[in-house]
């Protein structure tokens, strides 16, 4: 069974999520902030990671950044960014961009079971 | 005063853009620091009672510090629109810096400061702490600076006497006013200064002493003296000499000594006093051997000789207007003395209020924050306050004598290579000019910073301009508040999405049954629901473009685009709804319409607008026409509808921000009303305009939207932001 890290701030949102990706077959563990998330990842090595930008204690792009010098494991994560900042800020969209992620959804604007899809085409899953 | 402004915003806990100081935390520095302000300065509550007031405000106003407390802050104000004005600015800004008002002291006398307000917490209240400068005393000093300018550059330029400087270490000739060059038969000023003294001057004095010696000891005196007076002779350039009286008078400027000159030609009187004396001898001869001759025939005949008598009488005359011309010409001379001595120390009095006054503006000129700097036409610094150093990083040695663009550098126009173009407009046009707001000052570090500057023309008393005054101030902080709002309004719509996007997934999880079975009317109300938050996610970004564009902050990328390809492809993002409400498009392309340099995110914005507007508006089975053609130097698009129309009264409102008609609402509950304010205000970024018709041309209703491009093209604009497209 395919493993992902859900880092999410915003409890009812890690809810939903987490039920969701469970009935779709997936085991989900969640993260509350980007300090959590990092530990947490660098411990399971989850095979997908879904990164909010805004977080207390540390963001997303700072966690995404240590993650990303972090050993070989760190370098390969794949990450998809799930935030609701629209992508119209250049300089953090480049800085991004450097940093190798998957895709970038606007919550807002995707349904639920569209973001499903999406995990389960990175994962290689049915 | 800049200094203390500067600490309390470092001091403050910066939220949305309003200053505090947190005054419980530091209550007794602060209240230490109050006392000994150099400025003045009061706290007043939001209403206006007076709290606290300073040593420095009760001396300025003429009120005790008890009667102070018992006052409140309107009674310093003759006009109440004043305060009100900075009551405005206060709650829009959350602070005011630098704003020019006119109070009232105890007296009744007005009063003109410079004011700056802080917000200061205390506990859960705000207060106010006012903070201010006398500018009053500027005003004068400036007005009495001005008149005494005018009043010795009048003096210096028509006086017919010759008035020319001598400067230090070897006191040669720096200055010299249109009589010297007259005098001296040079060209100009310019060759005037360039002569050494003894090149204007024979090599001995008619005394005998060389010239150089003599001028020396003279100038000795003068300096030791302060003054001296003394008959000279002068050679015209290239000519002939001329004797001269000269008046040696020592000045004083901003601490440093020079000789200023009056010089006078006396070849005339020289010439009227000799020929005189010859008259006056030959007269002294005539009457030598006549009088005698007159004595003898008197004795001898007793009187009755009338020739003798009309002789007498006749010499006696002579004598008498040969007196009394040489009186009056001693009157004369002596009169012309005097004239010049009062002259020269008018002159000097005038230099010496001016000197004064230079002191007293080059003080208060140190103390204020903005930098202020003189070029002349040459393009020279020729003066700068230490402001300009302090903002600039160079030393001021750096920056005055030398051009204007080695160390101050103004970037405004787009162009990178253009370099204080506002400076050199002025100085050509003589109109005062503000550099644009995207102005720029390279430090000596090479930073750049953004500036709030304007440059005003200098002129002499016959209107041409002299140089130019350039004033500016380091707008680093403004902006960067400008930069916090805009942070704000980004991070409001995000935290207004949040909870949006989690409700809409949990409505999703409810509509698909995973978290268990609905009834119909459930299902109903959810699928309403979720309609709701829809709106309200794009009336988020509609907010947040909104904001965007009133702070004119989206940049315009224009790249080669075909118009029509971008026209289509905005449709085909709603042909589902478009077929589900059986709407026809039909197409009319005008075959001339070129390829044109335009941002495509800005045009797909607008086309998706009038195309959602149009299918929106629109009735089942209704019909659209879009048409692209060329008239004169514009593009125009125009997109029309058969659908519920625009009233009249209506056509100009539905541009403005948030207004929905009424037939609009009854069509479609759900538009935010921003939509076209948007669009409009796109299309006019880029020089095009927007107007609409209805009913259609030849027809009963409908609505025809026209947008144009110049055929020119979008001008490219930086910008901090994009605009959101979706």
């Amino acid at each position: 069974m395919k493993k992902i890290l859900i880092i999410e701030d915003e409890p009812s949102a890690r809810k939903v999520m987490t039920d969701k990706f469970s009935r779709e077959g997936l085991d989900v563990v969640c993260a509350f902030n980007g300090e959590d998330g990092l530990a947490k990842a660098l411990e399971i090595k989850p095979d997908l990671i879904l990164l909010d930008l805004i977080m207390p204690k540390m963001d997303g792009i700072s966690m995404l950044r240590k993650l990303r010098e972090d050993g070989e494991f760190g370098r390969k994560a794949q990450v998809m960014i799930l935030t609701n900042i629209t992508s119209d800020d250049e300089e953090r969209m480049k800085e991004l961009t450097f940093l190798g992620p998957e895709c970038y959804l606007v919550k807002a604007n995707w349904k639920l079971v569209d973001v499903v899809q999406k995990v389960k085409e990175t994962l290689h899953v049915e | 005063m800049s200094i203390f402004f500067d600490i309390f915003k470092e001091t403050t806990n910066t939220k949305d853009g309003l200053s505090e100081l947190n005054l419980n935390a530091g209550k007794e520095f602060f209240l230490r620091l109050f006392s000994v302000f150099p400025v003045s300065a009061f706290l007043t509550t939001t209403d206006g009672k007076i709290l606290m007031s300073n040593a420095q405000m009760e001396q300025m106003f003429g009120y005790s510090h008890e009667e102070f407390l018992r006052r409140s802050s309107p009674e310093l104000y003759a006009d109440q629109n004043v305060r009100k004005e900075l009551i405005k600015i206060f709650l829009r800004d959350g602070y005011v810096r630098n704003f020019p008002a006119t109070l009232k002291k105890c007296s009744g006398e007005p009063l003109d400061v410079s004011m700056n307000i802080v917000g200061v917490h205390e506990g859960k209240e705000i207060h106010l702490l006012g903070m201010m400068e006398n500018v009053s005393a500027i005003k004068d000093i400036k007005k009495e600076l001005a008149e005494a300018k005018e009043k010795f550059a009048f003096l210096y330029q028509n006086s017919n006497d010759a008035i020319m400087q001598l400067s230090p270490p070897d006191w040669q000739f720096t200055a010299g006013n249109p009589a010297t060059i007259k005098m001296f038969q040079v060209k100009s000023e310019e060759e005037f200064v360039s002569l050494a003294p003894w090149e204007l001057s024979p090599e001995y004095q008619p005394d005998g002493q060389r010239s150089s010696d003599k001028a020396k000891a003279m100038i000795d005196k003068a300096i030791k003296e302060g003054s001296n007076s003394f008959e000279w002779t002068h050679k015209r350039y290239k000519g002939d000499n001329f004797p001269v009286e000269v008046f040696l008078i020592r000045m004083e400027v901003r601490g440093s000594s020079f000789l200023q000159a009056i010089v006078r030609d006396i070849s005339e009187q020289k010439k009227a006093v000799r020929s005189l004396e010859a008259f006056i001898q030959k007269t002294k001869e005539r009457i030598s051997i006549v009088l005698p001759d007159i004595e003898n025939a008197l004795l001898k005949k007793g009187g009755e000789n009338q020739q003798c008598n009309d002789q007498l009488d006749c010499l006696l005359s002579s004598i008498d207007s040969i007196v009394s011309v040489m009186e009056d010409k001693t009157a004369y001379l002596e009169n012309v003395r005097k004239t010049m001595v009062s002259l020269s120390s008018e002159l000097s009095a005038e230099k010496d209020k001016l000197s004064e006054l230079n002191v007293r503006l080059e003080t208060t000129l140190k103390s204020i924050g903005d930098g202020v700097f003189v070029v002349d036409k040459t393009g020279i610094v020729t003066f700068g306050n230490p402001a300009v150093a302090e903002i600039t990083g160079y030393d001021i040695e750096e920056v005055i004598g030398k051009k204007c663009c080695t160390a101050l550098r103004f970037y405004s126009s787009n162009k990178e290579l253009e370099v204080n173009t506002d400076i050199k407009e002025t100085m050509s046009s003589g109109v005062e000019r503000r550099m644009p707001p995207n102005a720029v000052l390279q430090k000596k570090n090479g930073q750049k910073i953004p500036v709030s500057a304007v440059v005003s023309p200098m002129r002499n008393n016959v209107e041409e301009v002299i140089g130019c005054v350039v004033v500016f101030s380091d707008m680093t902080k403004e902006r960067g508040l400008d930069k916090a709002k805009t942070g704000f309004v980004s991070l409001a719509s995000h935290q207004l999405r949040t909870p949006l996007s989690t409700i809409l997934w949990y409505i999703e999880m409810l509509l698909s049954g995973d978290v268990g079975g609905l009834e119909e009317k459930q299902r109903e109300y959810l699928e309403d629901i979720q309609k709701l938050c829809v709106r309200m996610t794009s009336m988020v970004v509609a907010l947040l473009n909104t904001a965007k564009i009133e702070m004119g902050t989206f940049a315009i990328k224009p790249m080669p685009i075909n118009i029509f390809d971008s026209l289509m492809a905005s449709f085909e993002s709603m042909r589902p709804i478009a077929e589900k409400k059986n709407i026809f498009l039909e197409k009319r392309i005008s075959p001339e319409v070129p390829t044109v340099a335009a941002d495509p995110k800005l045009l797909g914005i607008v086309f998706d607008n009038l195309f959602s507007n149009a299918i929106n508006y629109t009735l089942n089975g209704g019909h659209i026409l879009v048409s692209i053609d060329l008239k004169d130097d514009d593009i125009v698009i125009s997109v029309a509808d058969d659908g519920i129309g625009i009233l009249p009264e209506d056509k100009e409102k539905v541009f403005a921000k948030l207004f929905r008609s009424d037939n609009a609402k009854e069509t479609d509950v759900s538009g935010t009303g921003i939509g076209l304010y948007l669009t409009k205000s796109l299309v006019e970024s880029w020089n095009g305009s927007i107007y609409c018709e209805s009913p259609q041309k030849g027809k009963e209703k409908g609505t025809t939207f026209f947008v144009t491009i110049p055929i020119s093209g979008m001008k490219e604009r930086a910008g901090k932001e994009n605009i959101i497209s979706n």
